[in-house]
């Protein structure tokens, strides 16, 4: 929780601009590792943070403060992120394999590794609703609490641990499938 | 297995262990933090983004208590 002085109300560009610098050095870390976990390609990821702290600039007006400043951050980061993966399952519907190689990506092993996994996952988080991915991905790759997930998206807690349960249901279920046809396996 | 049988406790147990096939999935995803090179692109980017941003920011109601440049006030009230 950010100290409670630490209020963004709405300025002049310039007070508005310095509110957003003390956002993004406060909150930078975080709003990558949830767009990473949240299946933004390693290659989008400067982009999708960019993307994430100027639609932040441009809600300042509509942030009433009813939550804090960080879950309104994910909530932004986390369109950003749906958005994104919106539009590459266009892209691979069209035959396009995206970004996901550009240069700025890890080394070429680890891209190599990671692009696998990847798309392992994702194909075993298809059938999944956006809330039960996000949930899962969450608690499962991000390590959050229950209660965090909760306050990030603002649902009850009981609601966290029904979309994890429907999502760790289907995931297991699908994994057994997905192995069990000798498809590739992760490296353990 | 008749339809009663208990849910595996996976299902039960938030903090069950993960399989070992999708732990494995799950740790080549583990999100990394951002270079401080990637930190200053971003940062850079953002903030050339915002000067590129109309500036038209300033409340109505702060033009009107500073008392000038009503033109602006009536511009916006169009």
């Amino acid at each position: 929780m950010l100290p409670s002085s630490d209020v963004v109300t709405r300025g002049t560009a310039a007070h508005d601009q310095a509110l957003l610098a003390r956002l993004y050095s406060t909150h930078l870390r975080e709003v990558w590792r949830w767009l990473s976990m949240l299946g933004v390609p390693d290659a989008d990821i400067e982009d999708a943070a960019h993307d994430t702290f100027v639609a932040a600039y441009r809600s300042l007006a509509s942030f009433e403060g009813r939550s804090s400043h960080r879950t309104w951050l994910f909530s932004i980061a986390r369109h950003v992120a749906i958005d994104l993966r919106r539009r590459a399952l266009v892209r691979r519907e069209q035959g396009d394999q995206g970004p996901e190689q550009r240069d700025h990506a890890p080394g070429p092993d680890r891209a190599i590794e990671v692009h696998q996994a990847r798309a392992i996952l994702d194909a075993l988080l298809a059938q999944l609703t956006d809330e039960q991915r996000d949930t899962f991905l969450l608690y499962e790759l991000g390590g959050h609490t229950g209660v965090d997930i909760a306050e990030l998206m603002e649902v009850p807690l009981q609601t966290v641990f029904s979309r994890l349960r429907r999502a760790r249901a289907h995931v297991d279920e699908q994994t057994v499938k997905h192995f069990a046809d000798g498809k590739e396996r992760p490296r353990e | 297995m008749s339809d009663s049988s208990p849910p595996p406790p996976r299902l039960l147990d938030p903090d069950a262990p993960t399989p070992p096939r999708l732990r494995a999935l799950l740790t080549a995803l583990l999100p990394g933090d951002p270079s401080d090179e990637a930190d200053q692109r971003i940062e850079a980017r953002i903030f050339q983004s915002l000067d590129e941003e109309p500036h038209d920011r300033e409340p109505p109601l702060r033009l009107v208590h500073a008392g000038h440049d009503s033109q602006r006030v009536g511009a916006k009230r169009r």
